[in-house]
């Protein structure tokens, strides 16, 4: 027999950072929603922009709450499933403390503007760098020591979800991060346009399969039965829906680009896939609430089944939800609607915060050896948490499809109904007050946790008791027990054989071999991926070349860095639909070809405000001025936020050949510009800067970063219009 | 919720144990199968219609038949229009005519020149003085082409070019309301626009 003690002092950490770093990911949310309703909550700072703020909420509470509640679950229950303490306690340690910094650099530079400008992946390079060694190096040494020094033989299901979660997230971060540094905050993907565009959804979906789904069923699948008492519904259903989840969720991702510029087979793909993930995911909701059954009446007087079997229920819906908005043609309606965040949002908020919620509950008087401060006040929690998001996505859905109808409707005469997109945006401002209503139930409810926390810490005892465990350890020479004899044994051994395989006896001999388990699981989702990504890259129809396309100049460049620095895509996309409403509001449908200089690709995802592929030319550079400067004096009832700093503050005109030359390298045909961007940049912007005097009253523009970001503007979308350039082999001018 | 506790006593629990976890091995449902199944086989439909149907039924296919049947029924009354005064000025004489323009103006130009023509950063189109044109062929040509130094886009490279003869009616027709704009008066005082009749459709089927 050995002893052993089980470290909980690693996860009261993590417990406590998620709880701490939901109140704050929940904060910025309500401070954004509250943006979308009355935009002089953007306060007139750089850093307290839309644009800038938006990616900090959702990396808060993807990677802070989610993330931290995740490692607690993984950390409370992969010991105890294992009977073993952690690999090592100074990795546990590096592990809480490097994820923290991690954050907290986020946290920084997100709001400075440092941004790669790909959802979800916005984080810079050196932070990156540092995401990939405390997620392999620490966490995953950490956790697969503990698997091969575990004294459990068999490894239950809530492991098989944790190791298919660790193994994929560090696939997807690695592949979607590959860049080219350009400073020491600024890079550029390898990947362009269509390329990029695909590698950031195939990394952007899986990043909610992998990190908000599958560690999320692991925890449901340790925690449910534990606080319930209740054996698991069915063994083999979670053989099932685990690896037709593992399997299947890898190829979705193209359904985040339906009807773009993507070749249409990826789409129809990602949309199949899609439709197919509905029974795997549902797998998991069956087995989560038919293990509640012999126990309802205990739900209706313990909290922490009350916040699962809600978070179970959302999983439910969301991922009923998820495969319905995959099909393309409810997706031509959705897509760049609320719908989608209303969508995520009852993933989000019902999924992972209740089930989060549940978890911590039902931990706090474990690690804190005592009893919970008070039960009423979770109670009170769970209700105000369901009210608060019901408000929350039930107005957000009823702008979704508002906003889509009024997209596509065209009068009597053959013309768009709301031809002006802001008479669009109008009419969701009752719907954004009542989510700023349901927001702050939601947040009020994670600061009765908070309550519950602090005062049930401070009924601690002054020691904590270490309960030593005893388990001998697993015997090297271990042979799997014979499977039950049955009439066919003896009469036709093959056939019994076969009866084996179908019932899953070799499922049972991988689950003490966690070696090979993660190898299989590993080539499940490689097999899915390489089948979507090798064509992607290969197949050179995909991106019909077009002859006009050239690259951005030097100052239209850096007016892209000014786009991407403000998150400009958080709220506008720069890709036009083949569709009748699109082409008749914004013109000519994008095409693949027009992107092949984009590192990054800025499609965006949502229309906050109207798309602006094909908005140069369209407007003066005087118009583009005043409108940065103060978009409401122009558009009345305009959500935008004031970008008057953009008038004052002076352009990098020396970053930029630095810019240019990281983009030569990537491949980008720079000719002359690879040696004097700057110059050329200054001649550009005195260019359009007498051009904007002639048109208007700003003067004295020339060095300042609107003129650059004016260029860029004015030039998006313009390349297929123009005459074919005299000699096609120059790059560097437009 | 008393009624479902219904115990599973033909479930088989099976004989493993995880820190107390225990494990039933129930069936998964028969539904939970067929939906599966259905939703496998579905992708062999769906991609023999929609990616090798003889007719064509991709999103550009679909795509392409929709703006077909869009500009047949949106320009087959008007016809061809040509970039002259009559026809100008005889479409802004035309109610339906303008009512059909309206929502491009909306659209395309009102973030400039105001929702009626006022001025913005744009001039104002409903007084006497006109900047770039001294006669409703000059206007014409400003839309289509536009000023480059004054920021005015070319229609005529993102509009069809009957759309562009249409759009110059409306314009034309804003002339004389004299609405106050943020602006002044902007140009010359031009030569009032040439008198036309107001411009037929041709008979046939409506506009929609």
């Amino acid at each position: 027999m050995e002893e052993f003690v089980y470290d909980d002092a690693i996860v009261r950490k993590f417990m406590l950072a998620t709880v701490i770093w939901g109140v704050v990911a929940f904060l910025v949310g309500l401070l954004i929603a509250t943006q979308l309703a009355s935009p002089f909550h953007n306060l007139g700072l750089p850093w307290t922009s839309f644009g800038r703020l938006r990616p900090l909420h959702t990396n808060a509470a993807i990677f802070a709450f989610a993330g931290n509640a995740v490692f607690a679950a993984v950390y409370y229950s992969t010991q105890r499933l294992c009977k073993a303490r952690m690999f090592s306690d100074t990795l546990s340690n590096l592990h809480f403390w490097g994820w923290q910094g991690i954050i907290l650099a986020a946290a920084l530079t997100l709001p400075l503007g440092f941004t790669q400008a790909k959802e979800y992946a916005e984080l810079e390079w050196p932070i990156d760098i540092a995401i990939a060694v405390v997620w392999v190096g620490f966490f995953g040494v950490n956790f697969f020591g503990t698997l091969l020094k575990r004294r459990e033989r068999h490894l239950y299901v809530a492991l098989w979800f944790y190791i298919a979660s660790i193994v994929t997230v560090a696939i997807l971060h690695v592949f979607n991060n590959l860049s080219i540094p350009a400073g020491m905050l600024k890079s550029y993907p390898i990947y362009a346009g269509v390329q990029d565009a695909f590698m950031q959804w195939w990394y952007g979906h899986n990043a909610v399969a992998f990190f908000l789904t599958t560690p999320f069923l692991g925890l449901m699948y340790y925690f449910l039965p534990k606080a319930a008492n209740r054996p698991v519904y069915s063994y083999r259903l979670s053989i099932v829906h685990f690896w037709s989840l593992v399997f299947i969720y890898i190829w979705a991702g193209p359904h985040h680009l339906h009807y773009t510029a993507l070749p249409e087979w990826a789409s129809t793909l990602g949309m199949l896939f899609s439709v197919m993930l509905w029974m795997p995911s549902w797998g998991g909701m069956i087995n989560g609430l038919l293990t509640l059954r012999g126990a309802w009446q205990r739900v209706a007087e313990d909290p922490v089944l009350k916040f699962f079997v809600v978070g179970i229920t959302f999983y439910g819906m969301s991922t009923f939800e998820g495969p319905l908005l995959s099909i393309k043609s409810v997706n031509a309606l959705s897509h760049y609607t609320d719908w989608t965040i209303a969508h995520v949002h009852a993933g989000a908020l019902g999924w992972n915060g209740f089930m989060t919620f549940g978890m911590i509950y039902w931990l706090l008087p474990k690690l804190f050896q005592t009893e919970l401060w008070s039960k009423k006040l979770a109670t009170t929690h769970f209700w105000i948490g369901t009210i608060g998001i019901l408000l929350y996505v039930i107005p957000i859905y009823a702008a979704g499809i508002t906003q889509g109808l009024m997209w596509r409707a065209f009068d009597a005469t053959g013309s768009l109904s709301y031809p002006d997109f802001v008479e669009t945006t109008a009419q969701l401002m009752p719907m954004y007050w009542i989510r700023v209503v349901g927001g702050t139930l939601f947040l009020v409810g994670a600061v009765l946790l908070l309550i519950n926390v602090i005062m049930t810490w401070r009924n601690r005892p002054e020691q904590y008791e270490e309960v030593v465990h005893t388990a001998p350890a697993l015997s090297p020479t271990y042979v799997d027990p014979d499977p039950p004899a049955t009439v066919l044994t003896s009469n036709i051994p093959s056939a019994r054989k076969g009866e084996l395989f179908l019932e899953g006896s070799w499922h049972r001999r991988w689950e003490r071999l966690p070696i090979k388990f993660t190898i299989w699981t590993t080539i499940a989702v490689l097999v899915a991926s390489l089948f979507e990504i090798i064509p992607t890259f290969l197949i050179k129809s995909n991106v019909p070349t077009i002859a006009t396309v050239e690259p951005y100049t030097p100052l239209e460049l850096a007016g892209r860095d000014i786009y991407i620095e403000e998150g400009c895509y958080n709220c506008h996309s720069q890709m036009i639909r083949p569709m009748l409403a699109e082409q008749e509001r914004y013109g000519q449908y994008s095409m693949a070809g027009e992107f092949v200089y984009d590192h990054p690709f800025q499609w965006g995802s949502r229309r906050i405000g109207p798309d602006l592929a094909r908005v140069g030319g369209k407007y003066s550079h005087d118009w583009h001025v005043l409108h940065l400067e103060n978009p409401q004096e122009l558009v009345e009832g305009s959500i935008m936020p004031k970008y008057d700093w953009l008038l004052d503050d002076e352009i990098d005109f020396d970053a930029i050949q630095t810019r240019v030359r990281a983009m030569a390298m990537l491949g980008v045909p720079y000719g002359e510009a690879v040696n004097n961007a700057s110059e050329m940049a200054r001649a550009q912007a005195e260019q359009i800067a007498r051009e904007l005097e002639e048109q208007g009253g700003y003067t004295d523009m020339d060095t300042k970063k609107v003129i650059a970001l004016v260029a860029y503007l004015q030039r998006l979308g313009t390349d297929i219009s123009k005459p074919l350039p005299e000699d096609a082999g120059e790059g560097g001018g437009s | 919720m008393d009624q479902n506790q219904t115990s599973p006593t033909q479930a088989e629990l099976l004989d493993h144990e995880y820190d107390g976890i225990r494990e039933f091995d129930n069936p998964t449902p028969g539904w939970w199968h067929l939906i599966f199944l259905g939703s496998i086989l579905f992708m062999f439909p769906y991609i023999l219609v929609f990616h090798f149907s003889p007719g064509g039924c991709s999103i550009y296919d679909q795509f392409d038949k929709e703006m077909a049947d869009f500009y047949r029924a949106k320009f087959a009354r008007l016809g061809t229009l040509e970039p002259n005064a009559e026809t100008i000025v005889g479409l802004s004489k035309n109610p339906e005519a303008m009512l059909m323009a309206e929502g491009t103006f909306k659209g395309k130009c009102a973030s400039c020149h105001g929702a009626n023509g006022e001025g913005l950063v744009g001039p104002n189109l409903t007084d006497q003085f006109y900047k770039n044109a001294t006669s409703i062929e000059d206007l014409y040509r400003v839309l289509d082409e536009g000023v480059i130094s004054a920021g005015m886009p070319a229609w005529g490279r993102q509009l069809h070019p009957s759309e562009v003869v249409l759009i110059t009616a409306y314009a034309a027709s804003l002339r004389g309301k004299e609405l106050p704009g943020p602006k002044g008066p902007e140009g010359d005082q031009i030569a009032p626009w040439p008198d036309h009749p107001m411009f037929e459709f041709e008979s046939g089927e409506s506009a929609q």
